[in-house]
């Protein structure tokens, strides 16, 4: 999903030094979080419900790598098939949420008028919910439960790729190739997918790549407050909430809380990174006033 | 200026209908059967049918909307199907623990963001910089509510500085009150200073290459005297627009905090509602949260004229 398209200005020469860095951190990371995702029952040391009775809650050791849980369950194990569960939503809500945003974002920004007027004003409401809250709202109206989980973040996600989009096709609508493309009676549709579209595609990978790395966080938190994923299902918000009863075996909410991080560290050096590679005037101003990246 | 407030006031006013119809018709499409989660599950059916009367419930959602939207005005949210508590007084008990929690958050992120984010524009590109950024960068990668998890292990489990959860009214004990809130504070605000601390770094930047920076440096005013009284004031608008902005997120933050420190606020009130199913709590709960969002967007907008006395409205 986050292939490394040929983006103009050059991913590479955008992404010396510290960048490239930055880059291989982000794309390890989600490569190596995939990996264990896909391949969770290969690599993973035991199945993630076996119960060990002889070592219930045992701290790390050459037995349990991570240590084992308050029902005696392998959590490197458990971390591991945690891994799919959040890969799959992450991904499930994000690109649904791309699809739709996008969507309407292309219908608002290059129809204008009244079309445009009650796309944007639905927008700035669902906007207006702060992004935990309304993910709460759709669960408190579809239940607990997986499915559920990845409909109301792909809800929340929705209106800021339309508006990401609207902004875009604004400003490329007015362009002369676009003009040229309208002038020699190209029909909408081919403009819209051929000469817009895919202008706009560089902008939307980051923000999702951004978008990743927020949904990962609104979905533990969810699994965290039992509203998410449900047991006996593995989810390493769930884990951390279970761990937290039990706080005198801090290793049981350590864990899935690092895995959680290091992910989220991951999709951010990969969005920021692809973000100075997609807008080289960005990378040129940062550059310029110094490292770091601006906002 | 009065003219702006009201205008705002004025514009609120539709939002707030909408998104409270948002609420409502999300909150009436829960799964079962409201006359039973009233009278409970051994009733009969003539007393379903007589509850359903009585609470209006056969009537169509936009009528029912009317009726609930004109009590609400009056300050009546309903009952909690559960307790029978009255939903405004739950209110009233809880909102100042999420408040404060929000605005003790506020404050932190403010206090920590703010000045890190100066030190990192004067020390730009150095190691101080590098430095400052690093840590904003794993800062806003924690989940909150894991360190929300890690700081009770740590101070409370480990080494036993402070309780591990629990509320008490900063009226009836502040300093006892201040004691608890410090971690949930933590909690929510750590993310938000990383984001205020960038917005400061980048919008100082821009202030320390304009002319006036080096009028006053010409003038020998001390380096201290630049960065604090001549370009920081500059600086301020964009750190507040992103401190209003991210309020929501903070009060989004804080309900999932107090589950993590048993705090008694709208957030616990939230969770435990979609755990019962007990919709005017839920609603009443959302209503409550989405009108301060709106009404801290608006104090926002107000504060920029108090900060820079350029912006008039």
């Amino acid at each position: 999903m986050v292939a490394v398209a040929s983006p103009r200005g050059g991913l590479w020469s955008a992404a010396k030094g510290s960048g490239l860095v930055r880059l291989c951190i982000g794309l390890g990371t989600i490569a190596l979080v995939l990996f264990v995702a896909l391949f969770a029952p290969l690599i993973a040391p035991q199945p993630p419900d076996l119960i060990d009775f002889m070592s219930i809650a045992s701290p790390p050791s050459t037995e349990h790598l991570l240590g084992t849980d308050e029902a005696g369950r392998d959590i490197l194990s458990r971390i591991f098939y945690g891994a799919r569960v959040s890969v799959a939503v992450v991904f499930v809500s994000v690109f649904t949420a791309m699809l739709f945003g996008v969507s309407l974002g292309l219908v608002s920004g290059y129809r204008g008028g009244w079309v445009d007027d009650i796309i944007m004003r639905v927008i700035d409401i669902v906007i207006s919910f702060p992004t935990l809250v309304l993910a709460l709202l759709i669960i408190a109206l579809l239940g607990p439960g997986l499915q559920n989980a990845i409909v109301a973040i792909s809800i929340v996600y929705i209106p800021y790729f339309a508006r990401l989009t609207r902004g875009e096709v604004l400003s490329l609508k007015s362009r002369d190739y676009v003009s040229a493309a309208l002038s020699t009676g190209t029909p909408h549709r081919v403009i819209l997918f051929k000469e817009i579209l895919p202008n706009l595609l560089g902008n939307i990978v980051v923000y999702a790549s951004l978008a990743a790395s927020e949904a990962l966080i609104t979905e533990s938190a969810l699994s965290f407050l039992g509203l998410g994923v449900q047991p006996p299902t593995p989810s390493w918000g769930y884990m951390i909430a279970a761990g937290m009863q039990y706080s005198s075996y801090w290793w049981i909410s350590l864990f899935p809380g690092l895995a959680i991080f290091v992910t989220v560290i991951g999709f951010n050096f990969l969005g920021d990174t692809l973000r100075d590679a997609f807008d080289p005037t960005l990378a040129r101003r940062t550059r310029s006033s110094g490292s770091g990246k601006e906002g | 200026m009065l003219g702006y407030l009201f205008r705002r006031v004025a514009q609120m006013i539709p939002v707030l209908l909408v998104m409270s119809a948002g609420i409502f018709v999300a909150t009436t499409h829960l799964p079962g059967d409201p006359a039973v989660a009233i009278i409970g599950m051994e009733s009969s059916e003539a007393d379903r049918a007589r509850a359903r009367e009585r609470y209006g419930l056969d009537d169509p959602i936009p009528v029912q909307y009317v009726a609930w939207l004109k009590r609400a005005v009056a300050g009546d949210l309903g009952r909690s199907l559960r307790t029978r508590e009255p939903v405004a007084e739950m209110l009233r008990a809880r909102a100042p623990v999420t408040l404060q929690l929000t605005f003790m958050a506020m404050v932190l992120a403010a206090l920590v963001g703010i000045p890190l984010g100066v030190i990192a524009a004067r020390h730009r590109g150095g190691f101080l910089d590098s430095f400052v950024s690093g840590l904003a960068l794993t800062a806003v990668a924690i989940p909150f509510f894991w360190l929300g998890v890690l700081l009770i292990l740590l101070f409370s489990i480990a080494l036993e500085l402070l309780p591990p959860s629990g509320y008490v009214p900063f009226t009836e004990a502040p300093l006892r009150n201040i004691q608890l809130m410090i971690m949930p504070t933590i909690t929510v605000g750590l993310a938000m200073s990383a984001l205020v601390m960038r917005q400061t770094r980048s919008a100082m930047l821009q202030v320390l290459g304009q002319d006036f920076v080096k009028t006053a440096h010409a003038k020998g005013a001390s380096e201290m005297r630049v960065t604090y009284r001549h370009a920081l004031p500059n600086a301020f608008v964009p750190v507040i627009t992103v401190i209003g902005l991210q309020t929501g997120a903070l009060l989004g933050g804080a309900i999932v905090t107090e589950r993590v420190f048993s705090l008694p606020g709208v957030g616990t009130m939230i969770v435990e509602g979609i755990f019962n199913r007990d919709f005017p709590v839920i609603q009443g709960a959302m209503l409550f949260i989405v009108a301060s969002v709106l009404i801290i967007n608006l104090l926002t907008d107000l504060s920029y004229a108090a900060i820079d006395p350029r912006v008039k409205y």
